[in-house]
């Protein structure tokens, strides 16, 4: 593999670059950087609770953590076709917000669930619709993304 | 305790909130820094879900025979607040349609299969952990 190639990807992702590698040990930077990721890391995990405490969904309980997931890969296909560049944004909104709002965690818990009750259709089925709906999200809000962009 | 009454719900988002803010720092941390090096086929966000995972196991398994209020405020704030923050899906998938589109088939079978798999493992390692340690204790 091109090694520059694979650190401009995990740049991509991260949305930081080669040069923050320090984000946490240098303060200015993490003074300009943290905030943004807590500011919206608040609003996505108390979205994940209300969803969570809306009852049932589709799928049960396991529906609770698909929608969350679903909808955060939706709104961060949006900002990566709106602004793929706006650093605060992403910050803001992709690493808080949808970062906080998704979760692996919860969804592998459901897995662990359904295979310990030795459901495995059901569990074929949390793993599939996560991940179908998560990628679907990402593409639909991203096209979403360049159409509004399109129009300004 | 004061005169005024804080409203339950207040009282609960305050704790899942709590718990979000330093999951979310140390997710970004943790992807920012490299700190807990994994592969890096398996996308910067693994670090960050499979401790998520390994925690999760060990929380849940140590709150398994605990009754009471105090069990759902602590996974409130730990599990709901804390590692729900700390874990991400959407990035993952960022990472999976971003290799995806670099036409790196096999490197993205590795961004999906490496994290699920070890997941699934750090959850059922710190399940265990949690068990032996409370069996040692008593």
């Amino acid at each position: 593999m091109n090694p520059s190639r694979n650190r401009r990807h995990q740049a991509t992702v991260t949305g930081s670059t080669t040069g923050d590698q320090n984000a946490a040990s240098a303060s200015p930077r993490a003074r300009r950087t943290l905030p943004w990721v807590a500011a919206g890391a608040v609003p996505g995990a108390l979205l994940r609770w209300e969803l969570a405490r809306m009852g049932p969904l589709a799928g049960g309980a396991y529906g609770h953590d698909l929608a969350a997931n679903l909808l955060a890969c939706l709104v961060l296909g949006l900002l990566m076709g709106i602004a793929p560049g706006g650093r605060r944004r992403r910050l803001l909104v992709g690493v808080g917000f949808c970062g906080a709002l998704s979760t692996f965690s919860g969804w592998i818990h459901d897995l662990q669930q359904a295979l310990a009750l030795s459901s495995a259709g059901r569990a074929l089925g949390i793993l599939a619709a996560n991940l179908g709906l998560g990628i679907l999200g990402l593409l639909l809000g991203r096209r979403l993304g360049w159409a509004l962009a399109g129009e300004r | 305790m004061g005169a005024v009454a804080i409203p339950p719900l207040a009282d609960e988002a305050l704790l899942v909130a709590l718990g979000a803010v330093p999951g979310a720092l140390l997710r970004y941390g943790l992807m920012t820094t490299g700190a807990l090096r994994l592969p890096r086929r398996f996308g910067a966000a693994a670090a960050a879900n499979l401790l998520a995972c390994l925690l999760l196991g060990l929380v849940l398994a140590a709150l398994e025979g605990v009754k009471g209020s105090g069990q759902g405020r602590l996974l409130l704030l730990l599990v709901t607040g804390f590692l729900g923050s700390l874990s991400t899906f959407s990035t993952w998938m960022l990472e999976l349609v971003q290799t995806l589109e670099e036409g790196q088939g096999r490197r993205a079978l590795a961004t999906l299969a490496g994290p699920l798999l070890l997941g699934l493992g750090a959850l059922q390692l710190g399940m265990g952990l949690s068990r032996q340690l409370l069996a040692l204790g008593r």
